[in-house]
């Protein structure tokens, strides 16, 4: 079991590399259009297109790996005010409600994305990027975010620590 | 439809405070909502809705906002910022207190974020200001305090989300946060001066003038600041760029400083873009639920039902303001400020310009209220990233934090009654592109 649950955590992971990625290609992408416009004359049809689409993706592949390593805010009054026992089966709670709304938004990830693909839906753009990359992606990251609460609620079952402490030491502001 | 209400309200009250993920929590009320009320394929809106909004043109700013502020995280500005900022106050009464706010507001003008802004400043100072023999309670406060510039003061986080999702210009924004920015800080640093003046003990008897000539050499330490301040305000305010390709441009610059500073390690680049995508991911997780709840309200009716409730106390404009300013306090206190907007801004806005408001002057309130919930207990960004940083309580830290509040709600109060604080800027700057 702890070996699936290390591996959704790599996928996660991994995800997240990738997601950074494609922010640093965001700026790249924009750096490149004002390049072309200014000096070139020439604006690229696709920057502000395919930046929107890295955004878009990168904010759903990095959603797992942010959940494993607290990065997702939530409202901690309730938990601070009661005592310690209590205070995990409300972490409980809401980790199960937080997983059933990741299954529903999964699924819907995916259905979307699934319908641009049967569908060869494109862009509405000179370009016309077929919407089932990017949605696709997206998607993919949903199924991360919603296997990541799984994986929590099987880590409270069995006991384990929930969170990547140190890794939300390494990368985190506060 | 007041059950509709009740029931929604009901709904995101219980998934908040139970501590589901703002993000996710996000989507249950829309997604029950709509499944209980209304015959509407709730999952494809839900699917087409996080499509649309994580795909505006205009949001694109924020990733490369946020990862610029992460790479000047981990390199040496900040120790630069205080190098070049701290001889100068040497003359003014609480001497180098004012370095928490002067920092910070040159920051401000390069970050767009309270949290990061708190936390760059406060590395430096913090310590510097502790070991000096400083009151702590004035140093963790002024920086608290200061820190919140970081969204009021251009770039601005929030005033590009509120900006996407009240279709206002980012830009129109940027420039109208820049008058109430500074009086702000002028506001910090006369506070610091007073209460300095009165009691002498609050800052340690150290002399340390500077010769004028030192001090003029001590500048070049700012460089890098003004030089991200050039290229970030300049491209934008100059007409060359979109607030969007402003940042990308900030991120060039960001990199070139810590470059050359040689903090642009693999190691630190990495942390930089992780650390980036995980505040991405975060934020945009709940605007994309932020969206999805305000369509999903309206489809319910929601904002008709509580504006027509509130209409019936028929509050003058300002009595509006006045209970909005109040509630936001509240709902500040348990909900992180950003948040608290996004989910309110489908009920509040259409209240505010009924009642005949600026739609960029309520961003800037509502940036102001913001600031005022990054630093009150229990949840406030500001008081965490502090914490982090000195290991006190959230407590003392909020208690030292409190005269900043009174005088950040001080400043909502003068926005609503002289408005053109807010609108003056605006107005004049001709916008060319």
């Amino acid at each position: 079991m702890r070996r699936i649950l290390v591996l959704i955590d790599d996928i996660g992971r991994y995800s997240a590399y990738l997601a950074a990625m494609l922010v640093v290609g965001i700026a790249v992408l924009i750096l490149a259009e004002i390049f072309s416009r200014n000096v070139l004359n020439i604006s690229l049809s696709f920057s502000f297109e395919f930046s929107a689409y890295f955004m878009a993706t990168a904010i759903f592949l990095a959603a797992a790996f942010t959940m494993r390593t607290g990065g997702h805010v939530r409202v901690s009054i309730l938990s601070s005010a009661v005592p310690p026992q209590v205070a995990r089966l409300v972490d409980v709670v809401a980790t199960i409600i937080g997983t059933v709304l990741a299954i529903i938004l999964a699924y819907a990830m995916i259905s979307f994305a699934w319908k641009a693909g049967i569908t060869g839906r494109t862009s509405a753009t000179i370009d016309e990027t077929p919407l089932v990359i990017p949605q696709g992606i997206m998607a993919f990251g949903a199924l991360m975010l919603a296997l990541q609460m799984i994986a929590r609620v099987i880590r409270m079952i069995m006991g384990d620590e929930v969170e990547d402490q140190e890794a939300r030491k390494t990368y985190g502001v506060e | 439809m007041t059950a509709i209400v009740s029931t929604v309200l009901l709904i995101l009250g219980f998934t908040l405070g139970m501590g589901v993920w703002v993000g996710l929590a996000l989507f249950s009320v829309g997604f029950i909502g709509l499944e209980v009320f209304k015959n509407i394929p709730v999952e494809k809106l839900m699917a087409q809705l996080s499509w649309n909004v994580t795909t505006t043109p205009e949001l694109i700013a924020l990733p490369l906002f946020i990862l610029m502020a992460e790479i000047l995280f981990h390199s040496h500005l900040s120790s630069s910022l205080f190098t070049g900022l701290a001889p100068w106050t040497m003359r003014l009464p609480g001497r180098l207190l004012h370095v928490n706010v002067l920092g910070c507001t040159m920051f401000a003008a390069i970050s767009g974020s309270s949290a990061a802004t708190t936390a760059t400043v406060g590395r430096i100072t913090l310590t510097e200001l502790f070991n000096r023999g400083y009151n702590k309670d004035l140093a963790m406060g002024s920086l608290a305090g200061a820190g919140t510039l970081g969204f009021l003061i251009p770039p601005s986080i929030i005033l590009i989300i509120y900006g996407v999702l009240s279709e206002t210009s980012i830009l129109k924004l940027f420039i109208a946060g820049i008058i109430p920015g500074f009086m702000l800080a002028a506001s910090y640093m006369a506070y610091l001066g007073i209460r300095t003046t009165l009691n002498k003990s609050l800052v340690p008897d150290e002399n340390l003038t500077v010769p004028f000539v030192e001090k003029l050499k001590g500048l070049r330490h700012l460089g890098p600041v003004v030089f991200l301040i050039l290229m970030v305000l300049g491209s934008m305010y100059g007409g060359y760029a979109s607030p969007s390709e402003a940042a990308a441009v900030g991120v060039l610059g960001a990199a070139l400083v810590s470059a050359f500073q040689g903090t642009m390690t693999a190691e630190n680049a990495k942390k930089a873009a992780l650390g980036a995508v995980r505040t991405l991911s975060m934020i945009g997780l709940i605007v994309a639920g932020a969206y999805f709840l305000s369509i999903a309200m309206g489809y319910l009716g929601v904002p008709r039902v509580i504006a027509r409730e509130i209409g019936a106390l028929e509050l003058s404009p300002i009595m509006l303001i006045l209970m909005l300013l109040a509630f936001y306090a509240i709902l500040g206190c348990v909900l992180e400020g950003m948040s608290s907007i996004v989910m309110t801004l489908p009920i509040t806005l259409p209240l505010i310009t009924a009642a005949g408001f600026d739609k960029i002057w309520f961003g800037v309130f509502l940036v102001i209220v913001v600031e005022m919930a990054q630093i009150t207990p229990p949840v406030g960004f500001n008081l965490f990233v502090i914490q982090g940083m000195t290991g006190e309580s959230i407590g003392r830290i909020a208690k030292a934090t409190f005269p900043f509040f009174l005088i950040m709600v001080g400043m909502a109060l003068l926005i609503t009654f002289v408005p053109s604080v807010v609108t003056y800027l605006p107005s004049v700057i001709e916008l060319r592109g």
